[in-house]
């Protein structure tokens, strides 16, 4: 990579890191510095305003603390309604990943007295890191260097992915764990890669469940792989190539074990899941309401008890809607920028060397979609956009400069593309620099309150000068009003990806042979 | 060697599968729970047994093929009570339409693979796996509507008039099924004249259109003579008191047919049906299917223009709630339950012929949309996501008759004499009484209920009413007379009661078939 390449990249870590950092979450007070540190106060535009945040945080500093992977009655009310409660213990709802990746950050913070936002700060590292793995893949697709930096950029300050890498969630690391694997299946097999694999498989299922699901697809393609013997190869080879498909199994046992340890430890069996048992209501905070409650459900046929999957093909339609269209969460309203990765998609299925993983990318984003449109909230209870297709927009991110690489030039694709960032960058800067928790329409409309369910209610925080930024609730609210400090933000980040754009605009590297 | 052999293959498998799902559906009890269904099973066997059986016993409130179909077994009690002798049409029909869809797509030049996919869109339905257990006449109307469709497009591709006759007679068939048929022929009908006129010139076109016409319009006439000939009047199907017309007529009295002259919302409906039915993600595959097919320069463009026949269900079933003919119900969109909403699958071979298409056409993407499909309907038997089993055992489309039904069983097995009944109301309580057709008096059975509505008494030992309700038959003819004073009150349930002549009148009581064989 030339010099000059080089010192983008690390301007544009510099600059998203900085701008990153106006965006964490907190708040200063007169008589307690840094008041989130201690306190678990879960109001709105709090680090802790949402419980699948605060359930995996609770695991962290119980840890960390009581040396337990239970939290204590205390921890499970701040976790509640994400905490499960099985033979009078309680025990988060989530899987442990976040919170181990968390501990080490936790202890940083605890000598420092901020260890709520070092431990958040792991996650926006993530949301960092995707940038730079978005533009990654992006360079594999055939993209140009430039443009497939804009793809990370847009990833991380025009999708949702902005408001989940300042929270404590699955998001990020599931967005990375996606794209460490995508990028792991091109090019030819070997042991290593297998083992590799085996390892991002390990930690996603760690991160979440569904995540291998997701990962379902490149993990067939690359099983199959595999059986693409040439025959010009020996037996003996035929059968290591074979044989270097248990790297997978290699890679992916100690983190199976680790897995099997928490539940041992939380549950009492090696296989039983926390999240299989289902929400507790010790705590008797109100549960998200589960949209099809009015439906009438037949019995189980044949006597059998039904699935106990949280993914049921009835509630398809309800879910593709909320999740395509919907204002309440769909990338059409939160991030229409993500759906030019659709054309970067079909640019791409042109060229031959790169159309088998855009299979597998489109297998995954498709895979992404269909799962959580079965699944019984598609919302994600109080969030901001669509949160669970983050990893779905992390790979449309990566198909993004395959068309920037081809109209760069076309007047036609920069009008409706700058209209596009603009749109997208605002609404994502609204969302994090005020609150995730948007409730769903059927809460919202329910509230005595009456708040709005798009992000309608994030504009109305900003007029009112409710921040979740600490940069901004600690030196800026008496100078500037919450309104233009969004505002300027998100001209920083566009002013991000126009300036990486020119870059690209004028780059004279030879357009790669496969777009 | 599987090439040759494939065809058979699919047959022989789908075989299995039909066998295996009416044996499931019929130890859970599933299979009778439609109400339609019991009164299926009850009609054809009229023809066979009962105080007045014969042809007439058809009736007019269903078209008459699938009655007929089951004379040759619905004789024998087992095939009448486990709902057999209807299911086997449907198990049948399930066989043939699986085979005729895996034809189409070899016919619009789908490899292998596609055609499989197609058939197995078409068989991972839980919705159709149900029905083919069942005596509903869905998959009866299915096998040879999509019969019907593929000579026609068989017909556009070689243009041999025997294909076009072959064409005609399912189509035929169809309309002696449900009124689906009826609207194939004149849609059949403009696609046909349209294409031979722009193709061969008006002559042709006059000609070949009276021939389709002549031969699949059938049907219809023989209907409406029957019509003319049992009831005095060739309407009656249509306008006659037991019609679709007239209850759809009644509910809109009651504000409970919301589609009639909503075209936005008979569209939404029926919609809403079809996906139900078939899945979101399938039904979004189908269409981008049918959208690949219908521009795809590979197939002559009149091969094209007759696929589009594939549509005829959607537009039918849309126009039928339009113009209230249909009333379909969907849980949280219209009312607070299901009815009807098997309708939707009447477009379940068209999207099997469109997602089949779908993955011959899209060759890169061809694993992905077969996985993607595959992982929805995984989700699909896990949940046991069937709308038309909810429909069945929550949905109107239910009659949970056991407590009457368990009661005359209980109580009349074992003695003598008639039971006096409507069976154009209680035909679900007569079959899930288990006795045999000839104890019970309805109106289809001539003298005996110009008797026993003349004077009880003397004929029925017990009644089965919905005491008040004028729609009710029995309840009408005796509401006006003092017959009743003799009866005791026994049992009173939701569906129905049950009166018991008082023992005194016992000894007046005519307690066998005297009429002999009437006309």
């Amino acid at each position: 990579m030339k010099l000059s390449k080089i010192i983008f990249t690390i301007l544009i870590f510099i600059f998203s890191s900085l701008l990153m950092l106006f965006a964490i979450k907190g708040r200063v007070d007169k008589l307690d510095n840094f008041y989130y540190q201690q306190q678990k106060d879960t109001s709105v535009g709090s680090p802790f305003e949402s419980s699948n945040s605060n359930a995996r945080y609770a695991l962290t500093e119980a840890i960390v603390k009581d040396k337990s992977f239970l939290l204590s009655p205390d921890l499970a009310k701040f976790a509640s309604p994400d905490v499960v409660q099985y033979k009078g213990k309680f025990i988060s709802i989530f899987t442990p990943g976040i919170s181990l990746i968390g501990v080490p950050f936790y202890l940083l913070g605890e000598k420092i007295g901020i260890p709520q936002i070092t431990t958040y700060l792991s996650v926006t590292i993530f949301g960092i890191l995707n940038i730079f793995l978005v533009a990654h893949l992006a360079r594999k697709l055939g993209a140009g260097f430039y443009e497939s930096l804009i793809g990370g950029l847009l990833f991380l300050f025009a999708s949702n992915s902005l408001s989940y890498s300042l929270s404590f969630t699955q998001h990020e690391l599931s967005s990375t764990v996606l794209l460490l694997a995508l990028t792991n299946a091109i090019g030819e097999r070997n042991l290593v890669k297998n083992i590799i694999f085996g390892v991002l498989v390990g930690i996603g299922i760690l991160a979440d469940i569904p995540n291998v699901i997701l990962m379902a697809p490149i993990g067939i393609y690359i099983f199959f792989k595999h059986l693409r013997l040439k025959k010009t190869q020996t037996k003996v080879k035929k059968t290591l190539t074979i044989l270097s498909l248990l790297g997978i199994v290699l890679g992916l046992i100690p983190f199976a074990g680790i897995f099997a340890y928490y539940n041992f430890k939380t549950t009492g069996s090696y296989a039983k899941i926390a999240q299989n048992i289902g929400r507790s209501n010790a705590f008797s905070v109100d549960s998200i309401q589960n949209s099809d409650d009015y439906l009438k459900k037949a019995e189980d046929v044949g006597g059998k008890s039904s699935s106990s999957l949280p993914f049921n093909s009835r509630k398809e339609l309800s879910g593709f809607y909320t999740l395509l269209i919907s204002d309440e969460r769909s990338w059409l309203y939160y991030s229409p920028i993500i759906l030019v990765g659709i054309l970067g998609i079909w640019i791409g299925f042109k060229s031959k060397k790169v159309k088998d993983i855009l299979v597998i990318a489109v297998a995954i984003i498709g895979t992404n979609i269909l799962l959580y449109s079965m699944f019984g909230d598609p919302w994600g209870g109080w969030a901001f956009g669509p949160r669970y297709l983050i990893p779905a927009a992390a790979i449309l991110s990566a198909m993004i400069p395959i068309a920037i690489t081809k109209y760069k030039k076309k007047i036609i694709f920069i009008i409706p593309m700058t209209l596009l960032v603009g749109y997208s960058v605002y609404i994502n800067s609204l969302g994090a620099i005020t609150t995730n928790a948007i409730p769903p329409k059927v809460e919202a409309q329910s509230l005595s309150t009456g708040i709005p369910y798009t992000y309608k209610y994030n504009e109305n925080l900003a007029s009112q000068n409710q921040s979740s930024s600490l940069v901004y609730n600690a030196f800026i609210t008496n100078n500037l009003s919450l309104d233009i400090y969004i505002k300027e933000f998100s001209l920083f980040s566009f002013a991000l990806i126009a300036f990486s754009f020119i870059f690209a605009f004028f780059d004279k590297e030879r357009k790669n042979k496969n777009v | 060697m599987f090439k040759k052999y494939a065809l058979f293959f699919v047959v022989l498998v789908l075989t299995v599968i039909s066998i295996y799902n009416f044996i499931f559906y019929y130890k859970n009890g599933l299979g009778l729970s439609y109400n339609d269904a019991r009164s299926h099973l009850d009609i054809g066997r009229r023809v066979v047994e009962g105080l007045k059986p014969g042809i007439a016993q058809i009736g007019s409130v269903w078209l008459p093929l699938p009655h007929l179909l089951m004379v040759p077994t619905i004789g024998n009690d087992f095939m009448w009570h486990s709902g057999l002798s209807g299911a086997l049409e449907s198990m049948i029909s399930f066989v043939i339409t699986g085979a005729l869809i895996y034809k189409i797509l070899e016919k619009l030049g789908a490899k292998m693979l596609a055609r499989l996919i197609g058939v197995a869109v078409f068989v991972l339905n839980l919705n159709i796996l149900y029905l083919q257990s069942t005596a509903m006449t869905e998959l009866l109307l299915l096998a040879t509507l999509t019969a019907g469709v593929y000579y026609f497009i068989c017909f556009y591709q070689h243009e041999k008039i025997l294909d076009l006759i072959k064409s005609a007679f399912y189509i035929m068939l169809s309309s002696l099924i449900r009124y689906e048929g009826w609207f194939l022929i004149g849609f059949a009908g403009i696609v046909l004249a349209l294409t031979i006129l722009k193709k061969k010139g008006y002559k042709v076109a006059e000609g070949t259109l009276v021939l389709f016409t002549t031969l699949a319009g059938v049907g219809i006439v023989l209907w409406i003579l029957w019509n003319q000939l049992i009831f005095k009047d060739a309407l009656y199907f249509a306008i006659g008191p037991f019609s679709a017309h007239a209850q759809q007529a009644d509910l809109a009295k009651a504000g409970n047919l919301p589609t009639k002259g909503n075209i936005l919302l008979s569209i939404k409906i029926y919609l809403y049906s079809l996906i139900y039915s078939t899945g979101a993600f399938t039904s979004f595959l189908g269409l981008i299917g049918a959208i690949v097919l219908w521009f795809d320069k590979k197939i002559k463009p009149v091969v094209r223009v007759a696929s589009l026949t594939l549509m005829a269900p959607f537009i039918f079933n849309v126009l039928a709630l339009y113009f209230g003919f249909s009333v379909l119900s969907i849980q949280g969109i219209s009312g607070n339950t299901w009815f009807n909403v098997r309708y939707g699958v009447m477009m379940m071979p068209s999207i099997a012929v469109f997602v089949g298409y779908l993955v011959h056409r899209a060759k890169s993407l061809r694993w992905v949309i077969i996985g993607l499909f595959l992982f929805t309907t995984f989700f699909m038997f896990v949940n046991y996501d069937a709308v038309t089993v909810d429909d069945a055992r929550v949905g109107s489309s239910q009659k949970n008759v056991s407590e009457v039904s368990g009661w005359l069983k209980d109580n009349a097995s074992n003695k003598s004499g008639f039971i006096l009944i409507s069976a154009a109301s209680h035909d679900a309580i007569i079959f899930s009484s288990g006795l045999p057709m000839a104890r019970f008096i309805h109106e289809g059975t001539g003298a005996y209920w110009e008797s026993a509505t003349t004077a009880p008494d003397r004929w029925a030992r017990w009644i089965v009413m919905r005491t008040y309700d004028e729609s009710d038959l029995t309840y009408k003819a005796l509401s006006k007379t003092k017959a009743l004073d003799k009866y005791n009150l026994v049992a009173k349930y939701p569906f129905a009661d049950v009166y018991e002549i008082k023992p005194e009148y016992l000894k007046f009581l005519n307690r066998d078939p005297i009429f002999g064989k009437q006309k």
